[in-house]
């Protein structure tokens, strides 16, 4: 009789110990997991970040660069072919040309910039915005489904 | 009887000792554990802030050149809240430019402020911005 009480001592602190580990290890692991992903993220919004100021730096080039090419033409239809020698999208608009550009795609990130190329050999910037190239893919995918 | 008790206890103590050297080893694991953890937290912290004051280094940097103000270099202090200014400077945004064609260019970079060195960046953007031909689109 006595020997099994004895018996039940042990296990029932054997059993206190093993709950404490059994915690402390889920909770260390949860810990681990969330400190991991949450670097991941940190790590993923700092790669947006600097994708968004490359395309930007790139988008800000192209338009000095596009102001440039106008600047040295004598009128708005030989900007236009000059324009399209450079590589720049470029399509009768009434009166003027629209000139469209992107940049290239970082980090699933590109940004769009369209200007109208007026009769004055002027230009005027229309649309400057960052497309999201990967939610535009899940998108046509869903739409697909 | 004293002695089989006497056993008794000696055995419960060898086995107490055991079950506690085993928890002590798991326990310095665990803790270990926690302390990379902590470790990831905090650099994961510091990144987040360092792509904040990056970002908003950029908008202020912007917000000066389309004002007229042309700094070839420039250093904003962030404190550990990723604002700017503060008591406790945290982080520092070092930009360096050109000017070439109306096209202001050149690197936003974002140390801490501890670095002195400033050798390895936490964050590093390039940055432009075309000014016009006549100072503003």
């Amino acid at each position: 009789m006595k020997s099994e009480r004895f018996t039940m001592r042990i296990n029932g602190l054997s059993a206190i110990m093993m709950l404490m580990l059994l915690c402390i290890t889920v909770f260390a692991a949860l810990s681990l997991v969330s400190a991991n992903s949450e670097r991941r993220l940190a790590d993923k919004n700092a790669a947006h970040i600097v994708a968004y100021a490359s395309a930007d730096a790139q988008a800000q080039r192209k338009t000095a660069e596009l102001y440039a090419i106008a600047a040295g033409t004598g009128d708005y239809h030989e900007t236009a072919d000059a324009l399209k020698v450079a590589g720049y999208t470029v399509a009768q608009d009434g009166a003027g040309y629209t000139v469209e550009f992107e940049t290239t795609e970082y980090d699933n990130l590109k940004i769009q910039a369209v200007f109208i190329l007026g009769a004055d050999n002027g230009l005027t910037m229309t649309r400057y915005r960052a497309v999201n190239t990967g939610l535009a893919a899940t998108t046509s995918q869903e739409g697909r489904e | 009887m004293n002695e089989t008790k006497r056993s008794r206890a000696s055995i419960f103590l060898i086995e107490f000792l055991i079950a506690l050297l085993v928890f002590s080893l798991s326990c310095v694991v665990a803790l270990r554990i926690f302390a990379r953890a902590d470790a990831l937290s905090d650099g994961a912290r510091r990144t987040d802030c360092a792509a904040a004051v990056a970002f908003s280094a950029s908008e202020q940097l912007k917000s000066l050149l389309t004002n007229g103000d042309a700094p070839e270099t420039l250093e904003l202090v962030y404190d550990q809240n990723c604002k700017y200014g503060g008591d406790s400077p945290a982080f520092v945004a070092v930009a360096e430019l050109s000017f070439a064609g109306g096209l202001a260019q050149g690197e936003i970079k974002v140390y801490e402020y501890s670095d002195d060195a400033r050798e390895t960046p936490l964050v590093e953007a390039p940055f432009a911005l075309f000014l016009g031909q006549e100072g503003g689109l």
